[in-house]
């Protein structure tokens, strides 16, 4: 059976919506017509139901109701005098507690507790067919209508229908699956399970529906990252990677190899807000930004928002990652993993109960310790180990029907020494409840209790008298339910409330016992509560017009305990300026601040195959990633925002276009412009560590960007891929009171990651069932770097003196990587019937060995004394081949 | 750091740094003040020199001919004459004192005037005792090498500023992008230890260790330098920045000028390495 369970529900006695059968298999089975869907004819004019029950009669209806039961003398009018019987019905019984249903070719009537229903909804979930996992923006279709919508986040949809026969279509990346015309009476749950197929190397044929969908509700700035496809192309050390893979969409950028966050749109590293199953992530990178937190065998879907972002989602200011994962297959046990040069991966997943529950185990660990070793000066001082590790478990319970939780959680951890006397460890642990349940048809809610942590430790454990343990962390906690109401067929209600508390220890640092050297330094801990609401209305306005708009507002109050500094007016703010220190006791407000951001956004379709699109984003951010260096380091901290730091904000707009051309292209094209307001800059050799009074060493200023992206896509079971291109102009203008607390006087500057051009292709070729092949090229113009505009002597050194910030450019930055892949045959165990699958990814990383700088030094020449040389630094400047062993069975 | 880059078994990843040629645009010289008064009996230097272009390969004009003095806070005065080329040599010799604070005043020869901010020179404790460590080599064929480290017991004050030599046989080691600096943050008012382990010593060796104070203007100007002439342009440096002077034309503020003058008191140890 391709489709599932039609269910049928007992009718509750509760203020739910009671919801019942209407779909009986067998009828269908005999192709037979049901007899309320008849066409009979009635006279026009005012009569009394019974007379019209007896005209139906004399026409072949074989009726059977009891007289009292019914209100056979009411009048009604006739106006319209021949359609169904069931419309019939619906015009004699208007505003009546009656209920009908067929037994072969009579019709029964009786009294119902219910009023007869015009409207119906279909609602459900979409699933997988051979995992179970529940199937994310799944199309589901009515084609008689012409009407559909997509699933939610937790695999759900509901649609509002007219009662009648209707065939019902549901589909995910190209698998479709169609009902036989089904007649629909009353409310009805339809669950579909797809037969989604496991292969990586899958064919995706997006059908005309999809692109219906796609082109009136996706909004502008909107990608979806789907792993089958990802997980083809070529990646440094072969390792699949979900951040790597986003930064060759356009739009997205970072500062270069070893760079750790990304760059959306002319924001900065700490304005993405990572999701992980709900959990914000606050530093989403292994080894140095070499590989991503994400587990690719634990991940079920990505989607990134560079605009157009949802009112649900806020608390930074320029995009949306939301990374899901997969919630464990309810139906058989697997294990799926794989070994490679950067990692060895192993996931266990299976049913706790049949079809009702499962779970998911998902470890992942550095093949060995990554060593970047020193052969210059000093082999024993600045030899660097690092390794990682991370564990994803995931637990979800279909209660019953309407209710649905889930745990998930995350566990991650990174170290690296330095030699032999410094040792630092970080990572992220996130824990995730989630209660889905459907309040109606047509009301569904999501309640998430939610508790993520990043924090770090850093001490040097052989270093005898001079040992210590520093340590930093923030946490979050939070709760909060989103509802969706789902109205009719396009139009949607979403609307929810949330609660955060925010707690940052932004650093400790304690001598050892026994250590005499070192005093104890403790900051005092940030506390603050994060409240909002939103509200998100979707609306087809009409067959062309579908409108999405939303508003959020949030609050984040500073509460005490804590301490704050007040400087003397209209003075630079510096310790030296402190006039007075205001106490503040536990839970009193120390400072508030409001929010309320907008979010519009227009589609608007042309013809069959193209919209236009047009969106507004307003973002408030209110925790900042303090870091002066050019890429976060693992011992930065978060900061909240204060009597001193300003919230962040951004405003956005964006036209859109997008295009299906035939079966296998789609193409979009966006233009946007941002204004980002109170971005944090930094004084110059701004002292950062276990400082009390921050403020003191940070500026802010102001940014704006400007960008045309280009993508065209194909989608094809030979050869698919994409090309990708984006023309931006980001800049920063920090503009203080004095001309040391500007950059450049004042004037707007490139920001780091500014790059002019970016341009990505990617193909895919499949050869056969065993091998396929895959390709990717980059061009970035080579980001800002600041020049030195002289040099000196001072104490017989030479100093290279910089003046303007950004004033210079480095080399345009290209690579070629190649990958095959190679798929083991198919073995099938002698007992069970479990396939085991195999495959072989072999890659190439800078085919042609370039060595793309990532940044000059300027530095005095050791051959000539008082001369100076510049020398560009390369992070990868060689081939990297590498080979991964992946299983599943 | 980082020349190469080995994943561990079979695969070698070089990050490498070639040299390469782009083009900086000239600049107009600037005034360079390498100026410093101690509480040691010498005859005190300051020199005065021009910055350069970037990529120029002629040495730096120096500044001849100009009248240098340092006054202090109680009126008295220190004349400078110009000794060689640029380099300028108090008439006499002379000491700074602790708890004064000083000034250079400067003119050129073209009549510009320019002084400094007041710089007042600190005590610094005496150095406790030098000791040496054994650290494996791993780089050549001695079979072993040394590292000295100082151990001072900090003032009882919080906000002391220090910053050390290190002369191996009499020749001062490392350049600007070594100098080594602490601030008493971490440490105050207790004994601490700093090991010198950039420098190698080997056995036999005579080490010399200068311990100087530095007010705080003194102590952001050296770390602003450092990290000026050391490891920018990683992905764990900060951006590189002006560093601001502590000398000013008195009739134009906003000339941009360059290097330093401070005041600072010494203690030195000496050690033979073994």
């Amino acid at each position: 059976m391709f489709f599932g369970q039609n269910e049928t529900i007992p009718a509750g006695k509760s203020f739910i919506t009671t919801w019942l059968l209407c779909v009986i298999w067998s009828f269908y089975g005999q192709a037979q017509i049901d007899p309320i869907e008849r066409v009979a004819t009635l006279t026009s004019g005012k009569r009394s139901i019974e007379s019209c029950l007896i005209e139906l009669a004399s026409q072949g209806i074989e009726l059977s109701y009891s007289d009292n039961i019914l209100p056979l003398r009411k009048t009604v009018e006739i106006k319209i005098t021949k359609r169904s019987v069931y419309q019939h019905f619906l015009t004699l019984f208007d505003d009546e507690k009656v209920g009908f249903e067929s037994r072969g070719n009579l019709i029964l009537l009786y009294r119902s507790k219910k009023k007869l229903s015009k409207k119906i909804v279909l609602s459900g979930y979409v699933w997988d067919a051979i995992s179970g996992e529940s199937l994310i923006d799944a199309h589901v279709w009515v084609d008689s209508l012409n009407r559909g919508t997509t699933t939610n986040e937790y695999g759900f949809y509901s649609l509002s229908i007219r009662h009648g026969t209707h065939k019902i279509s549901s589909s995910y990346l190209g698998v479709n699956k169609t009902t036989e015309p089904l007649l629909f009476r009353e409310n009805t749950r339809l669950n579909f399970n797809l037969e989604i197929p496991v292969s990586e190397l899958n064919e995706v044929i997006v059908s005309s529906r999809d692109q219906d969908v796609d082109l009136k509700q996706t909004p502008t700035g909107y990608h979806k990252i789907d792993l089958n496809t990802f997980s083809q192309v070529p990646y440094f050390l072969g390792e699949v990677d979900i951040l790597q893979g986003a930064l060759m969409l356009p739009g997205i950028k970072n500062l270069g190899e070893d760079a750790i966050g990304l760059n959306i749109r002319g924001g900065s590293t700490d304005q993405n807000l990572i999701l992980l199953d709900e959990a914000p992530i606050y530093n989403s990178s292994h080894l140095f930004g070499l590989i991503s937190v994400f587990n690719p065998d634990a991940v079920q879907q990505v989607e990134i928002h560079k605009s157009g972002l949802p009112a649900k989602h806020g608390g930074r200011a320029s995009s949306v990652i939301n990374v899901r994962k997969k919630d464990g297959n309810d139906k058989e046990y697997h294990m799926t993993g794989g070994i490679g040069l950067a990692s060895t991966r192993l996931m266990v997943e299976g049913p706790l109960k049949m079809e009702r529950s499962s779970f998911l185990l998902s470890a992942r660990s550095s093949f060995t310790n990554f060593s970047f070793f020193n052969f210059g000066d000093d082999i024993s001082f600045n030899d660097t180990r690092a390794s990682f590790h991370d564990l994803n478990a995931k637990l979800n319970f279909k209660i019953n029907k309407k209710n649905k939780v889930y745990l998930s959680g995350y566990f991650g951890n990174d170290r690296n020494r330095i030699g032999e006397d410094q040792l630092r460890r970080w990572g992220n642990n996130t824990v995730t409840f989630r209660w889905n349940r459907q309040i109606t048809p047509k009301l569904f809610m999501n309640t998430t209790a939610y508790f993520s942590e990043y924090s770090y430790r850093t001490g040097q454990p052989n270093k005898g008298i001079g040992e210590f343990i520093g340590t930093a962390s923030n946490t979050d906690y939070a709760v909060k339910s989103d509802f969706s109401y789902f109205q009719s067929p396009g139009n949607s209600f979403d609307f929810g409330a949330g609660l955060i508390f925010h707690r940052i220890h932004p650093g400790d640092r304690e001598p050892n016992i026994g250590n005499e050297t070192f005093n104890a330094i403790q900051l005092d801990s940030k506390h603050a509560i994060e409240p909002y609401v939103y509200f998100a209305n979707q609306q087809q306005i009409s067959d062309r017009i579908n409108l999405n708009y939303g508003i959020r507002f949030s609050q984040l109050n500073n509460i005490g305990p804590g301490e704050v500094f007040i400087y003397e007016e209209n003075e630079v703010r510096e310790t030296e300026n402190i006039i007075d220190t205001i106490n503040y006791k536990n839970n009193e407000l120390i400072k508030s601040y409001k929010g309320v951001e907008p979010r519009i956004s227009i589609n608007y379709t042309v013809g069959q195959n193209s919209s236009f699109k047009l969106s507004f984003d307003r973002t408030v951010q209110y925790m900042h990633l303090i870091s002066n260096t050019a890429s976060p380091s693992p011992t930065d901290v978060w900061q909240l925002s204060d009597t001193y730091i300003k919230p962040q904000e951004a405003n956005q707009l964006t036209f859109g276009y997008q295009q299906f051309l035939g079966e296998h292209f789609e193409l979009t094209a966006e233009v946007f412009g941002r204004k980002m307001y109170e971005i944090i800059d930094y004084k110059n050799g701004a002292d950062l560590l276990l400082n009390n009074s921050i403020e003191t060493e940070l500026l802010s200023g102001d940014g704006r960007a400007f960008g045309f992206e280009f993508l065209i896509k194909k989608n094809h079971d030979k050869l698919s891929g994409w090309i990708s291109y984006n023309l931006s102009k980001s800049e920063r203008r920090i503009r203080g009171i004095t001309p040391e607390l500007s950059v450049n006087e004042g004037r707007y500057f490139p920001a780091d990651f500014d790059r002019l051009h970016d341009f990505t292709m990617v193909g895919i070729y499949n050869i056969n069932n065993r091998w396929s092949l895959s390709s990717s090229f980059v061009f970035r113009t080579g980001r800002p770097i600041t020049l030195p505009n002289a040099k000196y002597e001072f104490e017989n050194s030479v100093v290279p003196n910089f003046s303007e910030r950004n004033n210079g450019r480095i080399a345009n930055y290209h690579r070629l990587d190649i990958s095959a892949v190679f798929k083991g045959k198919k073995a099938s165990k002698r007992k069970r019937e479990q396939k085991v699958e195999d495959y072989w990814t072999f890659s190439v990383y800078n085919v042609y060995s370039r060595r793309n700088a990532f940044s000059y030094f300027f530095r005095q020449s050791e051959e000539v004394p008082f001369q100076t040389e510049i020398v560009k630094y390369s992070i990868l400047g060689s081939i990297v081949p590498a080979i991964t062993y992946n299983f599943r069975f | 750091m980082t020349r190469f880059i080995i994943i561990a078994l079979f695969v070698v990843l070089w990050s490498c740094e070639d040299p390469v040629s782009i083009n900086i645009p000239n600049s107009t010289p600037k005034l360079v003040v390498d100026g410093v008064i101690t509480d040691v009996q010498t005859l005190q230097e300051i020199r005065l020199l021009y910055s350069n272009d970037f990529n120029s390969t002629t040495g730096t004009d120096k500044a001849n001919g100009a009248t240098v003095r340092i006054i202090d806070n109680i009126g008295q005065a220190i004349d400078f004459l110009e000794a060689t080329d640029g380099l300028y040599q108090s008439t006499a010799v002379v000491s700074g004192n602790y708890g004064n604070s000083y000034q250079l005043q400067i003119e050129l020869s073209d009549g510009t005037t320019y002084e400094s901010d007041f710089q007042v020179l600190k005590p610094t404790p005496a150095i406790d005792f030098l000791s040496v460590n054994i650290v494996p080599n791993l780089r050549n064929d001695d079979p072993e090498v040394f590292n000295v480290s100082v151990h001072t017991t900090d003032f009882i004050e919080m906000g002391d500023f220090y910053r050390w030599k290190i002369f191996k046989n009499g020749f001062q080691l490392g350049n600007i992008s070594d100098v080594i600096l602490r601030s008493d943050r971490l440490f105050n008012q207790n004994q601490f230890s700093v090991e010198f382990d950039a420098f190698e010593f080997s056995s036999g060796d005579s080490c010399i260790i200068e311990q100087y104070s530095l007010s705080e203007p003194a102590f952001e100007f050296f770390r602003l330098l450092q990290i000026q002439t050391g490891e920018l342009g990683r992905s764990t440096s900060t951006e590189p920045s002006p560093v601001k002077s502590n000398i000013y034309n008195i009739n134009d503020h906003s000339e941009v000028v360059l290097g330093f003058f401070y005041a600072t008191s010494v203690s030195q140890a000496e050690i033979v390495v073994e």
